[in-house]
Formats: C-alpha cells, structure tokens, sequence
C-alpha cells in the first residue's frame, strides 16, 4: 500500500477514535454531573431499584406479573403490552392502508373520494386528539355490562372492552393440530403440483381431516371454551380486550393506515404508469400485471417508507400513557414516581424504542434484499 | 487548532456549571420577590384556580403562608402540577414547594430528595362507589375493576387491602385526574379509590351525590401536608413552623380578626408570639413579626379550615381528627 | 375508452358505479354502508341537533350538543385567560390571520412574510403579557389554548429549522468532530418517541441548570420539541443534500468561495427548494405534536379544550368537542400544506420562465 495513503488512513482512524472518545467523555461528563447534583439533593441513583419490589399491580400483561414482583419485571410486563399493540395495529396499519390504497386506484369515483376525505382528515390532526375521541367512544358511549352489546354468542362488546370465549388447552391443541393439517396439505400440495402430479385425492383427504378435526373433537367432548359469564361487576371467564388496549389499537392503525396508503398509492402510480402498459401489450390481463408486475416492484420501492411509517407507530404507541393503557411508558412513569429515578427510567425507555427500532430496520433490509434483482 | 478549542470551551462550561452553589432558599425567594408553589391542578377545597386564575383552598393558603412569612406579603406563583409530574418539578427546582395533597410516605421522604416538615390535613384512603350497586363494605368487591391515580400512594395500598382480603381486582391506572374521574362516572370501572377528603369532593360536584356512596373502609392512613426539597435546613424550618405557627395560633385564640389587639395584650406568651418582643423571628431567618403577618392575611389553622373545607366552605367536612389535639384530634404544635 | 362523451349522464354513472365486478363490489358495499349508517349519522349531526340552548335542551333532543361549544367557546379557544382581557389574545390571532392570508396572496414575498411573523410574535408576547401601555399583567401561567399552541409552534419551528440546518451540515461535514455527534444526533433523537422527549425536557434540563436559574416552563416544552423537530429537519435536507450533484461545490470551492458563503448562496438554497415537501410535513407534524404539551400539564389549544369537558352540567359531549377541536387543527395543517404547494408551483412557474 502506498505509505502516504496509509499515513492519511492513519491520520483518520486517529481523528475518530479522538472523536468518539470526546463524545463519551463530555456524556461522562454531563452525566456525573446530573449524578452529583442528584447525590447532593439526596436522591437515589443507579439501577439498583430494578431488583426492588414493585408493589403495584398492573391491568393487563403477555407475562405472568403480580405485585410482589420487581420493577424490572414490571416494565417487562409494561413492554410486552407495548409489544402486543403495536404487532397488532401495525397488521390492522397495513391492512387498513391497503384497502384505502385500493380504494384510490379502483376508479371508483366515490370510493376514491371516501378514501381521500379519510386521510386528509386523519393526517392532519394529533393523534392525541383522536386517542382522547376513541378513549371516549369505549368508555364513555359504549353500554354498561348490564346493557352490553352480544355480537355473537359469547361475544360482548361493553365499556369494560370486548369479551371472547377463549378455547382450553386440549380445545387450543385441537384447532393448532386441525390448522397444522391445513398448511400442510397446502403447502405439500403446492410442491407435488409443481412436480405435475395429481393433487386432487391428496387435497381432499388432508382438507377433510383438516377441518373435520374440531367438530370430532367438540361432538367427543375433547375440550371446551370458556365462555365470558357475566358476573356482579364484570364480566369473568373468556378473554378480553380492554377499552385501553382498544382505544390504542384502533387509534394508532387508523392514524398510521392514512401514511401507509398514501405511500403505496404513490408506488404503484410510480410503477404502473410505463410498466402497466408494457404488461398489456404483452397479453396480461389487468389483473395479471398487476399481480405480477406493478405490485412487486411497488412494494420494493414503497418498504422504506412503509417502515418508517411503522416505526412511528411502535414510538406512538407510547401514547397509551394518556389513555391509560398499561404500556412500557406507563408502567415506567408509575416506577419513576415511586422511586424519583427519572434519568434511569428515560435511559430504559430510549434502549427499549432503540432496540425496537434496530430489529424492525433488520427485518426491512432481510425483506429488501429479497427484493433485490 | 479549531478542535481543541472547541473541546476546551465545553470542558469550562461543564466545569462552570458543575461547582453549583448550594442556593440559600430564603434569600433566592426574598431576591424574586414570590414564592413559587406547586398546586392541584383543581381540586375545590384543595387547590383550584378562582375566577381571577389566584389559587384558593386549603393548600394554597399554606403557600400564602409561608410567602408570608418569607416576604410579609403573600405573593405567590402558582404552577399546577399533575399527581404524575409534581416531585419531579419540587426535585428539579421548578416550584419552592409543593403543597398538592400530598401523602408523606416512607419511600418519598428517604429516596426522593424531598422532605415533609408538617402535616396538614390527616387524610385516609377510601372507597367510592355507584349507590346502586349496593355495596357496603370493600369485601364484597371481589372482581370488581379499580381506578387508580396514577402517581399516587394509591397504587400499592390498594393492592395491599385486596391481597389481604383474598380478594381479586382489576386495576386501571390513569394519568389525568380528567380522565380519571371521568372514567369511574362513565361505568368504565366500579369503584375509584383516593384520599376520603377527596371522594368527598368528587362526590359533592357530581350531578347527583345520592348515586355515589363513599364506603365505610380505610385502607391507609393519609397524612397530607406541604413537601419541600431535603437540602435547605433553613427553608424547611420555616415551612414547618409555620405550620405550627398556625396551630398555636389557633390554640392561644388569636385569629385574623383580633390578632392587632393580641398583639397589644399584656400576656408575655402573645408578645413574643406575635413579634412584640424581639426572638421568634431571628432563630429561623425572619422578621420578627412574621406570625404577626400570617395570622394578618390568612387566619389560623381553624379560619383556613372552615374557610375552605370546613363548615362555611360547601363541602363542609367535620374537623375530625383535623381537630387540635385538645380537643381530641391530632394537631398539635411544639412550643413557640 | 371508445367515446364515454356520446352517452347520456345516467349511462356514464352507470359506468362509472357498475362498469366492471371490482366497482359493482365496491359500489354495492358503499350503497350498503349509507343506508345502515347515513340515516343515524345525519339525525345526531344536524337534524337532532342543539345548536343554541342549554344542557337541558342537549339532553331532551338526544342529538350533537353543538350548544356546548358556544357556551364552552372562550375556555376552548383561549384556556383561562381572564376573560375582559380577552381581546388581547384575539388581536394576536387576528393579526396572524392577516399575516397567512397575505402570505397566501404573494408567495414570492416570503423574507417579508417572515418579517412580519417575527415581528407580530414579539407584539402578540407582549400584548398577551401586559405591562406595557398600561394593560395589566397577565402571567403566562394563564395563558392557554389556541395562542399557546400557536406561540409554540412559531418559535419552536423558528428555533429548529436553523437548528436542523447547523446539524445537516455538520453531518455532511468531513470532519468527524462534527459528523459523528450531528449523525448520532440525528438517529438517536429518532429513534425514542415525542412524549419522551418532551418529558425528558421537562425532568431533566434543569438539573443541567445552575440552581436558582429556571427556565421558564412554555419555554422549555418548546425546547424539546425543538430538538426533537431539528432532527427530522437535518435528516429531511441531508436526502435532499445527497441528490445534489458534488460538482456544484467543488467548483464553487475552486473558485475560492468560502464555506459559509457557499453554503448560503449555492447549497441551501437548492437543498431547501428541493425538500419543500418533506419539510412541510415536518412542519404539519410539529403543530400536530403541541398536543404533547398536556402531558407535562400545558394548556394548549387541546389542554384547554379538555378542562370545558371537566362541568357537571355538561358532561359527556366530548365527541363535539374533539370534532370542533379537530376542525381548528385540521384548518392550521391543511392552510400549511396548500401554501407550501403554492410555493411550488410558484417556484417551479418561475424556473421555466
């Protein structure tokens, strides 16, 4: 290598690492010193709380979380909530922008309209605002239990959220198996057809027991549901979705299916105005270019922005504070108060959204590169 | 060259602004001339802005007080705080005091940098719930949703009562005090649980208090009283006599009314009380006639008592256990 | 395509609503929809409506309780601020109205349209304050609702625009003493959601502060979303920055044109002209994101509306009061998106001239 451009090389690496240092040095800095001031106010500093108990109880959690655990496992308990509201609305964003996507680029003049009037409206006020709106629809105007709303048997719909049976473990293994069969039959199908040869008994067969698994297990009497019955103040047994979770989750997907549709929107007319005609001259039908021409490529152009888009909602998310929603926020300004820590806390919510934020960017730069050609 | 300028620039501003000087509260008030003083953000009784926007209640009266005391005049700067953010703004020094309701707890006075000097209000956690669910004792309430302040002592005293009880309850935890209630009228849950002193109040401004019952059960005990921050022996000293100050003065009779001719009795105990006679001002950093000047703008514990809460407020609570300590409650003040 | 313009107007609607399977689908499902949800919608909007009246009348009618807003309206639009003073924060807003609409006339006028904002900001911060002219003070812990979301957004956008540009450049600097703290800046900020920040800026700046010495708290919840809105600033015209061709610079640079100078008459220009659209957006969402401000208990235009809500005699017609609220920020927004696609146009009129 020529010695001056090593020189040079080494002259950089110099300046980085100098620079780097500085960076920590002066955050060490600004650091000790919050830590001095705090010391000398008499307030507790460190992690060290994270092991303590907790002593307050939680609303609603993926992960088994009681009071007598620590604050460490409460903001778990406070992130998995977090987790479960934004994997749930980021499907609802997505499904929600691709219909109101569809809805611009059906030539439909009404529904277009329709679709339109949803964003304008949508995007251009807070989100706060219309988390307050829901919070109010579920709680204030939704019926009191006594009053609910069935929707199907086992079904209810009151200002205490939405009541589900739920299947027991032997039911829960039954419809895993029955679904098992299903994709199986599916996808092994799918590969004995690409080889050409016949599927139709094979299907048949594997659709049956499929679906004939669950009404055997229930006329058997393998398994049952545990049906909501309605208590003296709630509603016990099943599942529930509560007006916070509620609230949250159909804010956020309706906030955030306003950006996904329009960034898909603008794919496709991006892509479709050249390459549809192309396709059509080559014998596709509309629909087949569309399949596999225009949405391919459009989606390859519009996942950067789609990601961001879903970024923002995992960081929204956070406004479950302000409606109550147990969320890692929420759970966290409870510990903060208890225990003054308020640095830790913001430093534990920063590295919880940062790491969120690294795994999606990964799992969009996998789906990039799959994109790649 | 630009670099290493750059970098000796901050370190001399991080150097600067790390040798902070430990403030002398009672002069840093006195310089800005008002006292800043975090309230309720509207609680009637406790701690809700008048017509005008000035602050009345029970809290902010002790706020006139100790601005009083300070300045001889209660000039006062109200910040309302949320249950949520109100330690933290006493911490980082945004207000001189908190006077919000607020419950002394072990784990608030040791870890939080902050420190209780007096009581001033002996408050207990409740219970409040729909009349017609006919509930009349707290262990009836197995399965029923609780909402909870967020930010309160509330939080972990609940759950200690139900868990000793066997009871199970489902918690909803909300931040705005909005909210909150909105939530319990609302049928979101069946029961609100926060200090007595307060469900009176909520009960009382509803539309129709025959339909809430408070039940009968208190969880905890709910010592309430102004907090300062734990690093200024001095100011915490005037928070806390003025407290008393304003229990001996109710003890000796003097009120806003008679306390000019108080001061002018020949009783040695009210001449040195009120600043006639020279000491009771110079111990603590004060003028003299400090007591004089309270009793003057605010009244004794009694006056500010009935005033706001008490008999000729519309909420009308029995002083109770708020009674002095000679007439069976538990206020009581050390010797002046 | 074969000549839509020879049929008649009931033929072409029927093409339009039933023209293939996708919009029959469609147009059914929407017929489907009106008939099950119009009839409700309209009753409670318009015709069971209470457009003036008292409680009383809202809850014999059953509909909107478009009454509560008129009662509410003072408390809504401008917080607790006495109400004789009230005209105070009117003039303000009314001058920045006038300001907008003048703005909206001559797009080409911007460095005289920024004028006027500065200057109407300092007049609207003095008259809402008093002191002077013998109006009487008003502190600024009464100050709420509309102006406060408004005072916010102007000096929060004024402050983290030239912010955003300091930290963009810096990022594209090659000295790494620069690029590596703007960059990690940039990602961190991000990276953690608004309210934390705002929160973040109220708990913990003034622990960074020498004691006694207060920031001033509206000033301080504009401080964070400053930082926060500088971010997104930087990395909106870093994209655009990337799509400049490098020669531009380079001979700029050979010329012996100094940075700054370079930066001010060649770079920026193009970088912000090439962005406008992005940096509207950032623009939107910094009005949007005011309504943070209630979490660390600042009456701003939906903190202020959110206290009418808290009356015994008028409980539960929140749905009015979001949708009313909704209204005023959708009108802010949707004027910030038609004036910078005014810019546009204007601008991209003026280059091909």
């Amino acid at each position: 290598m020529n010695p001056s451009f090593r020189r040079e090389r080494m002259r950089h690496l110099t300046i980085q690492v100098f620079t780097i240092g500085t960076v920590v040095a002066l955050l060490w800095l600004v650091a000790s010193m919050v830590q001095h001031r705090l010391e000398l106010m008499g307030i507790n500093t460190g992690f060290g709380f994270l092991s303590n108990r907790a002593g307050y109880d939680i609303g609603e959690s993926l992960i088994p979380y009681d009071g007598d655990a620590s604050y460490g496992r409460a903001l778990l308990a406070g992130f998995s909530n977090t987790l479960k509201v934004a994997v749930s609305s980021i499907f609802a964003a997505l499904a929600l922008g691709l219909l109101a996507a569809g809805a611009m680029l059906s030539g439909h003049s009404t529904a277009n309209r329709i679709a339109k009037f949803y964003i304008k409206t949508v995007r251009n006020t807070p989100l706060l605002l219309q988390l307050f709106f829901w919070f109010g629809i579920f709680t204030i105007s939704l019926p009191a239990i006594r009053d609910r709303l069935t929707l199907l048997p086992g079904v209810y719909l009151s200002n205490r959220g939405l009541n589900y049976p739920t299947p027991d473990l032997a039911l829960g293994l039954v419809f895993l198996l029955a679904l098992a069969i299903l994709v199986f039959t599916l996808i092994y199908g799918a590969r004995l057809r690409s080889r050409g040869a016949k599927t139709r008994l094979f299907s048949i067969i594997g659709w049956s027991i499929g679906l004939g698994v669950v009404p055997l297990a229930a006329t058997t009497g393998i398994g049952h549901l545990n049906m909501p019955e309605i208590g003296r103040f709630a509603i016990k047994g099943g599942g529930v979705l509560s007006p916070e979770f509620m609230t949250l989750f159909i804010g956020l997907s309706i906030y955030t299916g306003t950006y996904i549709a329009e960034t898909l929107r603008g794919a496709v007319m991006a892509v479709a105005s050249g390459q549809g005609e192309a396709a059509a001259a080559l014998g596709l039908t509309r629909g087949q270019s569309f399949r596999l021409v225009v949405l391919p490529q459009a989606t390859r152009i519009a996942l950067p922005s789609i990601v961001s888009e879903l970024l923002n909602l995992v960081k929204n998310s956070s406004l479950g504070v302000a409606v109550g929603y147990p969320d890692l926020v929420s759970v966290g300004n409870t510990a903060m108060n208890q225990t003054g820590q308020a640095i830790e806390m913001i430093a534990i919510y920063m590295l919880a959204y940062v790491t969120i934020n690294v795994i999606i960017t990964k799992c969009s730069q996998v789906l990039e590169a799959r994109y790649e050609w | 060259m630009k670099t290493v300028l750059t970098l000796g620039a901050s370190v001399v501003a991080l150097a600067s602004a790390a040798t902070i000087a430990q403030a002398d509260m009672i002069e840093t008030i006195k310089e800005r001339g008002e006292l800043t003083c975090g309230v309720h953000t509207g609680l009637v009784g406790f701690g809700a802005p008048d017509e005008a926007g000035e602050w009345q209640g029970l809290d902010p009266d002790y706020c006139r007080a100790i601005a009083t005391a300070i300045l001889g005049e209660p000039k006062v700067k109200w910040v309302p705080l949320s249950a949520q953010a109100r330690f933290t703004s006493l911490q980082n020094g945004e207000i001189d005091v908190l006077a919000q309701n607020s419950t002394m707890t072990l784990a608030r006075d040791a870890s939080l940098g902050l420190t209780f000097p007096a009581f001033n209000f002996y408050d207990g956690q409740g219970l409040l719930i729909k009349s017609d669910l006919g509930v009349s004792d707290s262990k009836e309430l197995d399965g029923a949703t609780v909402c909870i302040q967020q930010g309160t002592t509330s939080e972990y005293v609940i759950r200690n009562h139900f868990t000793d009880m066997g009871i199970s309850f489902t918690p909803v935890v909300i931040e705005s005090g909005t909210e909150f209630f909105s939530a319990f009228f609302s049928g979101r849950c069946d029961v609100i649980t926060s200090d007595l002193s307060q469900l009176a109040v909520v009960r009382l401004t509803s539309d129709d208090p025959s339909a809430y019952t408070v039940l009968p059960n208190i969880l905890a005990k709910s010592p309430l009283g102004p907090v300062v921050r734990a690093d200024d022996k001095a100011f915490e000293n005037v928070v806390k006599w003025t407290s008393y100050a304003l229990l001996t003065a109710e003890e000796l009779g003097v009120t806003q009314a008679n306390v000019e001719e108080m001061k002018a009795s020949d009783s040695a105990e009210l001449q040195s009380f009120l600043g006639a006679n020279p000491g009771v001002g110079e111990l603590i950093g004060l003028e003299d006639d400090w007591i004089y000047n309270v009793i003057s703008t605010v009244g004794n514990y009694s006056e500010i008592f009935d005033r706001n809460v008490g008999k000729d407020s519309p909420l009308g609570l029995e002083r109770g256990q708020n009674a002095l300590w000679s007439d069976g409650g538990l206020m009581y003040s050390p010797l002046f | 395509m074969n000549g839509n313009h020879t049929l008649s107007l009931p033929q072409k609607l029927n093409v339009a609503l039933f023209g293939d399977k996708i919009r029959t689908i469609i147009s059914i499902l929407l017929i489907f929809i009106a008939v099950f949800a119009g009839p409700g919608l309209i009753n409670w909007l318009l015709l069971d409506a209470t457009w003036v009246g008292t409680s009383e009348d809202c809850r014999v009618n059953g509909g909107a309780c478009w009454a509560f807003l008129g009662v509410k309206l003072n408390l809504i639009v401008f917080g607790a601020y006495p109400t004789a003073e009230i005209w105070r924060p009117m003039v303000f807003m009314a001058l920045l109205t006038l300001i907008a609409a003048y703005a909206y006339q001559r797009p080409r006028s911007i460095k005289q349209v920024i004028l006027c904002l500065c200057v109407a900001f300092i007049v609207g911060l003095l008259l809402m304050r008093g002191g002077i002219l013998g109006l009487p003070v008003v502190a600024n812990t009464r100050w709420g609702g509309l102006p406060i979301t408004l005072i916010v957004t102007l000096a929060g956008l004024g402050a983290s625009f030239p912010l955003g540009i300091l930290i963009m450049l810096g990022g594209a600097s090659e000295n790494p003493l620069f690029r590596i703290p703007c960059r990690l800046y940039v990602d961190v900020i991000r990276g953690i959601p608004a309210i934390t920040l705002v929160f973040m800026t109220f708990a913990i700046v003034p622990l960074l502060m020498p004691q006694g010495m207060m920031i001033d708290k509206l000033l301080r919840a504009a401080l964070g979303l400053t930082f926060l809105t500088a971010a997104y600033f930087a990395e909106a015209l870093r994209g655009a920055l990337e799509a400049l061709p490098k020669g531009q610079d380079e001979a700029a640079a050979a010329l012996g044109v100094g940075y700054w100078k370079r930066q001010r008459l060649i770079i920026l220009p193009q970088v912000i002209a090439n962005s406008m659209q992005p940096l509207a957006n950032i623009a939107i969402a910094f009005v949007k994101n005011t309504s943070l401000l209630i979490i660390i208990g600042l009456f701003d235009l939906l903190g202020a509306a959110r206290s009418s809500l808290f009356d015994g005699d008028w409980q539960g017609y929140y749905r009015e009061l979001y949708l009313f609220v909704g209204l005023i920020y959708l009108v802010i927004c949707l004027f910030l998106e038609s004036y910078v696609s005014k810019l546009e146009t204007e601008r991209s009129g003026r280059i091909s001239r």
